[in-house]
């Protein structure tokens, strides 16, 4: 079982909202305003990308504790509740990409995989899960493949 | 990762993975369509063109197997929307993509 703070929930719970609100028609826009840096890219196309919870994650709640454990950006508790897109500005978070800390309860990389469809050219986005490290391996991944079985997929329209 | 697949042959048509197999479980019954994938948003189906029999499940199984189809003959695989792709005679599972939903198997650490 994932831990996560009530901030670093509600915050997902605002990326889900982005991420469906924008797959369709502005899967881009989506990852530029999460702030997604790409970590690995293939020959095939397929690009993953990830999602730091890190840089959102250090709320000030009204006692003076800070929620993470990781601090890089100060809010405070009224602004990450009742304003948790102000986290989704990329401006605001310049930051190098934080290594995978999955199961780490202070944060997240959510894992994201960008690919295009080969016979519309149509671009998709979609979350893998977080042990996931290369872009192949995620598309493997979302067909229910070993890395080794989707290097001999070849067939795809 | 372990193989839920034995050494098969795979073609990819949109969000559908077509797995080549021995043969088609006992557990699938017969359908009368030459529907292997709904389009559920779009109403554009996945269909086959060709003497086929499909097979249903009535439930996506582990490997996300939703149903089989036999290819009695070379055949193709149509979409509105992807590139016909020609499937050769054999017997076949049907796999749907899937997704990594983010908000489940969370654990919510309580801050007081």
């Amino acid at each position: 079982m994932m831990q996560v703070s009530p901030a670093d929930f509600r915050l997902i719970e605002k990326i889900e909202w982005l991420f469906i609100n924008n797959r369709e028609k502005y899967p881009e826009y989506f990852l530029l305003k999460t702030g997604a840096k790409k970590i690995d890219s293939s020959k095939r196309g397929n690009v993953l990308y990830g999602i730091s919870t890190h840089t959102t994650l250090a709320v000030q709640y009204p006692s003076g504790l800070v929620s993470a454990d990781v601090v890089i950006k100060e809010k405070t508790y009224q602004e990450a509740m009742e304003e948790p897109q102000i986290f989704l500005d990329s401006e605001e978070f310049e930051e190098e990409f934080l290594p995978d800390v999955s199961g780490n309860t202070s944060g997240r990389i959510l894992k994201i995989l960008c690919c295009r469809d080969p016979s519309t050219k149509k671009t998709y986005i979609s979350f893998v899960p977080g042990e996931i490290n290369k872009a192949d391996t995620a598309m493997a991944w979302k067909f229910h493949l070993t890395r080794a079985e989707y290097d001999t997929l070849h067939v795809e329209a | 990762m372990i193989s839920l697949f034995d050494k098969s042959k795979f073609f990819r048509h949109g969000d559908l993975l077509i797995v080549k197999i021995s043969s088609i479980p006992k557990s699938a019954s017969q359908t009368s369509t030459n529907i292997i994938a709904v389009g559920e948003k779009t109403g554009h189906n996945h269909e086959l063109n060709g003497s086929h029999q499909i097979y249903e499940l009535g439930y996506p199984t582990l490997n996300g197997v939703t149903g089989y189809f036999t290819a009695k003959q070379d055949l193709e695989v149509k979409h509105p929307e992807h590139n016909t792709i020609q499937i050769p005679k054999g017997n076949y599972a049907v796999v749907h993509e899937r997704e990594y939903n983010l908000l489940n198997n969370f654990e919510i650490r309580v801050v007081d």
